[in-house]
């Protein structure tokens, strides 16, 4: 029992894991905390949901289409907002996300009511056995895709020109600029990437998940508090505590009850930032 | 010092003055509902204001103190038949109390670890309160109906009552905020957030400080949650420790101008009307219109007018200023 | 008369020694220059002195009271204040505000914290930035500042942490003879100093930290004499020229 529950905490934990690699890209890079990332998700995953209805494109497969559109409208994000407030003060970067969440969650439940969706056909179905464990194939594809994206995030940040340009700056800021790395270029790529993560974890929980206007609130909570858990600007960190709370969600939900589980990873975050006030592998500035 | 003491004073009279005679204009049950929640928020965004504007402690989840305050009243009115206006203040002590426990780990957490924290504080009592059969669970507590009057705190005939209740509130905070202002507690918290190591390296005691400006802040908020189950007559997990509340009071806050006294007022009597009157004529709640419409608000705050109402105010008084010196100047040389 | 005896005061981080074992004292009426190479741990010293960094062995006694590992709060409050070596003001507030927030510590009610705060921005030379906002103040005015909010606590020891650093010989003269004030005023000082010239005329007493140890401690004209405190400034080669 524990097996099974562990494996659906892992797996969960991956596609927690895309989605605050994004939040922990966007911290590094720029110093914003994005309140906004669940909604992000959500955008991505009707906009998947539309693809499938209106275009017949699977939403498995049609990931880095997602990836895709989301990566610019980050940009686009990127160039028409948060590049105006970076210099503001503290509140204005606090809040300004906060802002961009209620908007794109309430323009969804405005838009496209606040009914449930569900694609209807999706390539990936059934259940397979791994040994003495229940695998749903949806959730297993899912992840995979996470994993791969992930790794293809971390390949991108490591080995290209733009990837390290990208790390400098959240090592130091000033240095970098000194050196000649163009930021606000490099923001605004930061930033699509960020939400290019959202995008494709949005696009592959729609070929199994609920698609509802709130449904991206609980992932952007989780993944804050997966970063906050690892470090805020520490993309390993992310991956790590995203991980971690998948698997105290599933084993707490088991074992104290589902409406706690929620409930237990605040409180996990609150217990281990109080320990670590900069978290598991935190560094920089409050 | 002298002179503006008493422009203040003639400044908040004035404000008592106008708060008094909205009434005449507000006839209908609606308009008294929009001045009724004007002066609830301007009452929250001022006890945010204590903690974040003032103290640099931003707080995203006020709901957690504003329930709470709701249903120490309600129980205490329901169960044991205790007054509201004694719960009431309670709710106030109940929730300062709650809040200073809390505030002891919390204080440790600086920026937006505090503010992520605050999030999670508020999500973590929701669910304690919704599986809570005691008080009701889910489905919460009904105010039993009594006959109106000031001895019940409850008006069903008309609910400018509630009005005057929560603008006599109001007055009370605004004239503490006043005081705390020009006082060593108020230079205290704005040295806290403007530098936490700076200040305690001035012989402020940060951790006691901090927790002063919590449990003021939550006892406030407290009070206004007694106040808002007193008017609706129910409380419910999902009603009254809503995020939606814990974003609208700093929006109210943000939006009118944090750090000043006369910010969060602002910002309330401007906010909470369009979203009464955008909920009312673009159709119920739900539909997220008047949301979405307070979310497109903040954005653009922050964008363009990020030391908010105030900040802006200020700033188109000294280009006037600067413009009449200007003129000053020219004629000068003219002559 | 006050004094405050360092005894023994070691802090690591990690597995580095960043302050092995460092005593002295100073007393009223006098100014402690402290110098050394960068890295040598003078910060160090001044945050664990001050209550900002737990140091991890050692005492440290002021009048006789161990203010060893207290809160920074409480040790300003007996007495002991700092500045900061990047020069630390509350940017957002006025300048007489910043300093009011100094002299609230001994005056609690709002006018006579004012008197104290006038007085202590006076006495620096800063009263007529008195209203302007911290963050639009030049850095030279920023230290004058920082050591008027330090001055309104009414200190018996205050430490300034290179205080000096990226003034112009004028503004180095003007601070100089402030320093030079406040000790004749009978206040102790401990002055870390990368700026050789601004620190020997003035100091009635040095000493050199080199990797976290106490080289060397003396009159300034000795200091500069030892050989061990030259090698550890310009390497062994130039220390043995020096010699012959």
């Amino acid at each position: 029992m524990i097996l099974q529950l562990a494996t659906g905490g892992l797996l969960l934990g991956c596609i927690y894991g895309l989605v605050s690699m994004g939040l922990s890209l966007i911290y590094g890079v720029m110093g914003i905390v994005n309140f906004a990332h669940g909604a992000f998700v959500m955008l991505a995953m009707y906009a998947s949901y539309w693809l499938s209805l209106f275009v017949g494109i699977d939403p498995v497969l049609g990931t880095p289409l997602v990836a895709l559109l989301m990566f610019g409208f980050g940009i686009v994000v990127y160039r028409a907002i948060i590049g105006r407030v970076l210099r503001g003060p503290f509140l204005a970067r606090l809040l300004v996300t906060f802002g961009l969440s209620i908007f794109f969650i309430n323009m969804a439940q405005f838009l496209w009511s606040p009914d449930y969706r569900m694609v209807q056909k999706s390539i990936s179905r059934g259940i397979i056995m791994l040994g003495p464990v229940f695998i749903e194939l949806p959730k297993l594809v899912a992840s995979i895709g996470s994993l791969i994206v992930a790794g293809l995030i971390y390949w991108f940040l490591r080995k290209t020109k733009t990837g390290l340009a990208i790390q400098a700056i959240s090592i130091d800021r000033s240095a970098a600029a000194l050196m000649g790395i163009n930021l606000e270029r490099l923001n605004a790529i930061a930033f699509g990437l960020g939400l290019a993560c959202a995008g494709a974890a949005g696009a592959l929980l729609a070929s199994y998940y609920y698609i509802f206007p709130d449904v991206g609130t609980m992932f952007g909570l989780v993944a804050l508090v997966a970063v906050a858990l690892g470090g805020f600007g520490s993309t390993e960190g992310a991956l790590i505590g995203a991980i971690l709370i998948g698997i105290i969600e599933t084993l707490g939900g088991f074992y104290v009850g589902p409406e706690y589980k929620y409930a237990l990873i605040f409180l996990a975050y609150v217990l281990i930032v109080i320990a670590r006030p900069k978290g598991l592998m935190g560094w920089g500035a409050d | 010092m002298q002179r503006d003491d008493i422009r203040n004073l003639a400044m908040l009279v004035a404000f008592a003055i106008i708060g008094l005679l909205f009434p005449i204009v507000a006839t209908t049950r609606f308009s008294q509902h929009i001045l009724v929640m004007v002066v609830l928020y301007a009452v929250l965004g001022e006890a945010w204001n204590i903690m974040a504007g003032y103290a640099g402690m931003v707080s995203i989840g006020q709901a957690a103190f504003f329930g709470l305050g709701a249903y120490v009243s309600s129980v205490l009115s329901v169960k044991y038949g205790v007054s509201p206006w004694l719960g009431m203040l309670c709710a106030g002590l109940a929730t300062a109390a709650f809040a200073t426990v809390i505030g002891l780990p919390f204080s440790r957490l600086r920026g937006r670890y505090f503010a992520i924290g605050t999030i999670a504080l508020g999500q973590m009592i929701k669910v304690v309160f919704e599986n809570w059969q005691w008080v009701g669970a889910a489905t919460g507590l009904m105010i039993p109906l009594a006959n109106q009057g000031f001895a019940s705190f409850q008006f069903h005939a008309s609910k400018l009552p509630y009005y005057y209740t929560g603008l006599a509130l109001l007055l009370l905070t605004l004239a503490f905020m006043y005081i705390m202002e020009r006082s060593k507690m108020g230079y205290y918290f704005k040295a806290i957030r403007e530098n936490e190591d700076v200040a305690s390296g001035l012989g402020v005691n940060r951790t006691a400080y901090k927790l002063i400006a919590i449990a003021v802040s939550a006892g406030i908020t407290g009070m206004c949650g007694t106040f808002l189950a007193q008017y609706s007559l129910y409380v419910e997990p999902e009603y009254m420790f809503n995020h939606s509340i814990s974003v609208t009071i700093a929006l109210v806050a943000v939006f009118g101008g944090s750090g000043n006294i006369i910010g969060p007022v602002l910002g309330s009597a401007i906010l909470m009307p369009i979203s009464e009157l955008t909920r009312a004529w673009l159709g119920s709640s739900g539909t997220g219109i008047d949301l979405m419409i307070y979310g497109a608000f903040i954005v653009l705050m922050c964008v363009y007018e990020p030391e908010g109402l105030v900040g802006m105010a200020r700033r188109i008084g000294a280009s006037i200023k600067a413009q009449r010196e200007r003129r000053g100047a020219a004629r000068c040389q003219n002559s | 008369m006050s004094e405050l005896v360092v005894k023994g005061l070691t802090k690591k981080f990690g597995g580095l020694i960043a302050v092995n074992d460092v005593s002295f004292s100073v007393k009223s009426g006098e100014i402690l220059g402290l110098i050394g190479p960068n890295g040598a741990g003078k910060t160090t010293v001044f945050n664990c002195l001050t209550g900002f960094l737990k140091a991890d062995g050692g005492s440290v006694e002021f009048n006789g009271r161990s203010i060893y590992n207290c809160s920074p709060n409480a040790i300003c409050a007996l007495g002991v204040a700092r500045t900061f070596q990047v020069v630390q003001v509350l940017q957002g507030m006025s300048a007489l505000e910043n300093v009011m927030v100094g002299a609230y510590l001994r005056h609690s009610r709002t006018a006579a914290s004012r008197r104290r705060a006038l007085e202590a921005l006076e006495r620096v030379g800063m009263s007529r930035f008195a209203d302007m906002r911290a963050v639009n103040l030049t850095l030279p005015a920023k230290k004058r500042l920082e050591v008027a909010m330090c001055l309104a606590t009414d200190p018996q020891v205050l430490m300034l942490d290179e205080s000096m650093a990226g003034l112009t010989p004028t503004e180095i003269h003007d601070a100089s003879s402030m320093i030079c004030e406040l000790r004749d005023a009978g206040m102790a000082l401990i002055v870390v100093e990368h700026v050789m010239e601004a620190i020997m005329p003035i100091a009635d007493r040095v000493m050199v930290l080199d990797s976290g140890i106490k080289i060397a401690e003396g009159l300034p004209a000795e200091i500069v004499r030892d050989p061990r405190v030259v090698s550890a400034y310009l390497g062994d080669k130039y220390a043995k020229r020096v010699k012959c």
